[in-house]
């Protein structure tokens, strides 16, 4: 049994139409009103439960490549959920803690581009892989940016390339 | 010493002896006991198809044999195998005058384990050796993975489960339930995190060292080998798909008690515990056990139980320093020794229920004297040496150790030390048993 062209693209614009109300829901506030008001417990919950499924789809994937790269995915979102989860609850007071989700996003980004290097498809897919990757990683560095700055207008360095990750999960090609 | 505790020694001794002297191979892994042509057979014509003779069935899906001239030439391999009961016919186109090597690599219906080896005949000629195989090799690691699963299995589920039963209640008994309450779970916690993580990992990297081995070839080849269906139809594939589930939902329980409320906690932790020591049935499931009967799965299953209990509590054990360290001088011998005595007591029986089930197992798959000149039953025999190595400690420290403390001329750092080496020798017995698990009991 593997799984088809199809599953694999269902499976990324559902991942793609929940991950984009997830970035409205994290940094619209802060975009309307000041970084303050940030204390959602969503976002970090909805990465656990993606490390969760990362996990499932490790144990599910086609090829070894997949099970790795899934599996360290699984890691860094579990790692980066509870993290973040314990910073909002005010449980987490390191200094370092802001910078959890934009570094983990970034390591996201380029296991992204790992897989797609490691991978044996070679058509569209592999391609969107790799915009994926190279989005996630500018998600990253954006986001570092803008806690390190705690300026508003650097939010765009953040939340332009996410959405651009999500639009990219939706339009995902299908094949097979 | 009680009656029943002098039973449950003869009974433990008995059976560290029987495991470790009279073991004999468990014929577990399909294995190839003849074919037609045989071995060094020198032939004058080409043989037109070649038979197999295993001594348990194998799945021809992820079997693979090959028939190539030693000195290079195309695979003599004429179509699919098939096969009736153990015994797998080949078809072969006819080649020239020369030595053929004949190689193979079959997978075992019931346990799930890769076998492989190769042979050489002649044809017109006496056979020379088999042909290296290049870029071949067995899989790196595969026993280190197997002890990290074990490991895990006995740090998450093995001290979750005894501090429940056996430390805290012991702590409750003396400094109260809410100072124990109040620090002392995030080490538990901690370990028992550290413990899952492993063996999720050692789980995941351990299923892809089985499909490498059936699939072959260099490392950077395999990463685009299709392992969807080694997961799907083998028993190492299920087993690892539903221990994945498992170590996650250890993993979620563990991080719950973390992050929710207090009152729940303990539950939460027990309860990981009690999962992540259930992940010992996906490793019964698989392994040798699974290729004979239930009943045997259940005996293994207790077997590794056993170990994984006694492990966990020497672990519990060695960390209690970092606990006791916040306590009164005066309180620190009595709860050192109220738990060393708590633990003893009930490690005592989970020896029992170990050695019991090795010896059974031991005698039910062991034929005698094969195994003793073979890798596998030399890892058996270091394996029972190691185990009654610390058994003799775990005797030391109950019969020698708890009465000194409570007569307060024993030293609290010592005993911490001496449980340190009980429990690295338990951790080497586990070393031996992995490598056990992945050795062919007939060499």
């Amino acid at each position: 049994m593997t799984i088809s062209g199809s599953e694999v693209a269902r499976a990324h614009w559902l991942f793609g139409a929940l991950f984009l109300v997830m970035v409205l829901e994290e940094l619209g506030p802060p975009a309307i009103r000041s970084l303050s008001g940030r204390a959602s417990l969503a976002f970090p919950v909805v990465f656990l439960l993606a490390g969760v499924s990362m996990w499932g789809a490790a144990v599910f994937g086609n090829t070894a490549i997949d099970a790795v790269v899934h599996s360290l995915w699984g890691d860094v979102l579990i790692a980066a959920g509870v993290l973040d989860l314990q910073r909002r609850r005010g449980r987490l007071h390191a200094a370092w803690g802001p910078l959890v989700l934009p570094v983990a996003i970034g390591l996201c980004g380029a296991l992204f581009l790992a897989h797609s290097e490691g991978s044996p498809s070679k058509d569209l897919t592999a391609l969107w892989h790799v915009l994926m990757g190279a989005v996630l990683v500018a998600a990253g560095i954006g986001g570092v940016v803008w806690v390190r700055r705690g300026h508003i207008q650097w939010l765009a360095a953040y939340g332009a390339p996410l959405a651009a990750f999500s639009i990219l999960l939706l339009t995902f090609p299908r094949t097979g | 010493m009680s009656r029943s505790t002098r039973v449950a020694l003869i009974v433990a001794g008995a059976a560290i002896f029987v495991t470790g002297r009279g073991a004999l191979p468990a014929s577990a892994h399909a294995t190839l006991e003849r074919a037609i042509p045989s071995a060094h057979a020198r032939l004058d014509r080409s043989p037109s198809s070649l038979l197999l003779f295993f001594d348990q069935p194998v799945a021809l899906s992820f079997s693979r044999v090959t028939v190539m001239a030693n000195g290079g030439g195309p695979d003599l391999v004429a179509g699919s195998m098939s096969e009736i009961r153990t015994e797998v016919l080949v078809p072969l186109r006819p080649g020239s005058k020369g030595t053929y090597t004949v190689r193979w690599r079959m997978l075992s219906a019931g346990d799930g384990h890769v076998v492989q080896g190769a042979f050489s005949y002649g044809v017109g000629v006496s056979p020379a050796a088999p042909a290296a195989l290049a870029g071949g090799g067995p899989p790196v690691g595969a026993d280190v993975l197997r002890w990290l699963i074990f490991l895990g299995l006995a740090v998450a589920g093995g001290t979750l489960l005894i501090r429940a039963a056996v430390l805290r209640p012991a702590l409750a008994a003396i400094i109260g339930r809410g100072e124990t309450a109040t620090t002392e779970w995030k080490r538990a916690a901690a370990v028992a995190l550290v413990g899952a993580a492993v063996a999720l990992h050692a789980d995941l990297y351990g299923f892809l060292t089985s499909a490498h081995s059936v699939t072959g070839g260099k490392v950077a080849q395999f990463a685009d080998a299709q392992i969807q269906p080694l997961r799907a139809e083998t028993r190492f594939g299920v087993a690892w798909t539903w221990t994945t589930f498992l170590w996650l939902a250890v993993i979620g329980l563990i991080v719950a008690a973390w992050i929710g409320d207090e009152h729940r906690r303990e539950v939460l932790l027990a309860s990981a515990g009690a999962l992540a020591l259930a992940g010992g049935l996906g490793l019964s499931t698989s392994g040798h056990a699974a290729a004979a009967s239930p009943a045997r799965i259940v005996v293994d299953f207790v077997h590794l139980a056993a170990a994984a209990l006694w492990m966990g509590g020497l672990v519990e054990l060695a960390t209690m320093g970092l606990l006791v360290r916040g306590l009164s001088p005066d309180v620190r011998p009595r709860v050192v020794a109220a738990c060393l005595e708590r633990f003893s007591a009930l490690a005592l029986w989970l020896i029992v229920a170990m050695a019991g089930a090795g010896l059974y197992l031991a005698l039910v798959q062991a034929r005698w004297p094969a195994g003793f000149e073979t890798a596998w039953g030399a890892a058996l025999i270091t394996k029972s040496a190691l185990a009654a190595g610390a058994i003799a400690l775990g005797a030391f420290h109950r019969w020698r150790v708890i009465p000194r403390i409570r007569a307060a001329t024993g030293s609290v750092r010592a005993v911490g030390r001496t449980i340190s080496l009980e429990a690295a020798l338990v951790g080497a017995a586990l070393l031996a048993a992995a490598v056990l698990t992945n050795l062919p009991p007939r060499g």
